[in-house]
């Protein structure tokens, strides 16, 4: 899983822990919800390298009893929320939960920095009423190396489960 | 009136399913400028929104079932359509309804 797709499914699980039905965006055909669904995408990202070229340091490996090298890597991203239901007040109200799931429901990788939404609109080609947001978050990914092999293994997001 | 255009029904028209009933009526696909595909792209997914006409005798309202072999539509659209004072039939604008999220 790349990085990008690593922040958008971070952000689908925490909307979805404050119990608001949420999607990546632009994948497959349109599903008809019962009540409101957000579609999530990162639309801009900046990564640029932490430590001394992206070197953090070591830490020991208390199941081998090896030092192991860790890397950093973050990235400044815009996640792109696009908040639909059928009902206007179902459309505010996922909007105002979503809002709360970005504020304090993310993992440790994401920080959250500004955040803003348009005012709800009618979206003629889903038949649906629509809020869209955009918020702004520093995401921090680690990599180790695998130990012995000497590889290094995939930058994850700080503070979500590694796969 | 409507007798001649139940006639016309029985003789020309499709059997459908409205909100689970079954009856005769027109349904056939909406003429529409040429487009480069026949579905819209939105953030949620790709959106069929090729539209249908139903022309029949059953009252319609906006959100209604209609099912035409296997497929069901949403009704977008509807008006009655009168001549003098009677209600000859109901004329609907429909769009493939979309499937359900698990």
């Amino acid at each position: 899983m790349n990085g990008l797709n690593q922040v958008r499914d971070a952000v689908i699980d925490a909307l979805k822990s404050a119990g608001v039905a949420a999607v990546p965006a632009y994948e497959g055909t349109a599903k008809k919800y019962e009540g409101a669904v957000a579609a999530v995408d990162v639309a801009t990202a900046e990564g640029k390298a932490v430590g001394l070229c992206g070197y953090l340091g070591e830490k020991w490996d208390e199941e081998t009893g090896n030092a192991r090298e860790l890397y950093g890597l973050q990235m400044d991203v815009t996640i792109s929320l696009s908040v639909r239901a059928e009902r206007a007040a179902e459309c505010e109200t996922a909007m105002e939960t979503a809002v709360g799931a970005l504020m304090g429901g993310l993992p440790a990788g994401l920080r959250l920095g500004k955040m803003n939404w348009n005012g709800i609109a009618w979206d003629k080609t889903t038949g649906m009423f629509l809020r869209k947001g955009n918020a702004a978050c520093k995401a921090a990914f680690l990599a180790e190396d695998s130990g012995e092999e000497e590889n290094l293994l995939d930058f994850i997001l700080k503070g979500t489960m590694e796969n | 009136m409507t007798e001649r255009f139940d006639r016309i029904l029985r003789k020309y028209g499709q059997s459908v399913k409205v909100n689970g009933g079954e009856e005769r009526a027109f349904f056939q696909p909406a003429r529409e400028r040429e487009k480069a595909a026949p579905f819209e792209v939105s953030s949620l997914g790709t959106v069929d929104d090729r539209r249908w006409t139903f022309l029949g005798r059953t009252e319609l309202k906006l959100g209604d079932r209609v099912e035409f072999q296997g497929q069901a539509y949403t009704v977008r659209s509807c008006e009655s359509i009168r001549l003098g004072d009677e209600t000859v039939y109901w004329w609907a604008s429909l769009t493939a309804q979309r499937e359900a999220a698990k």
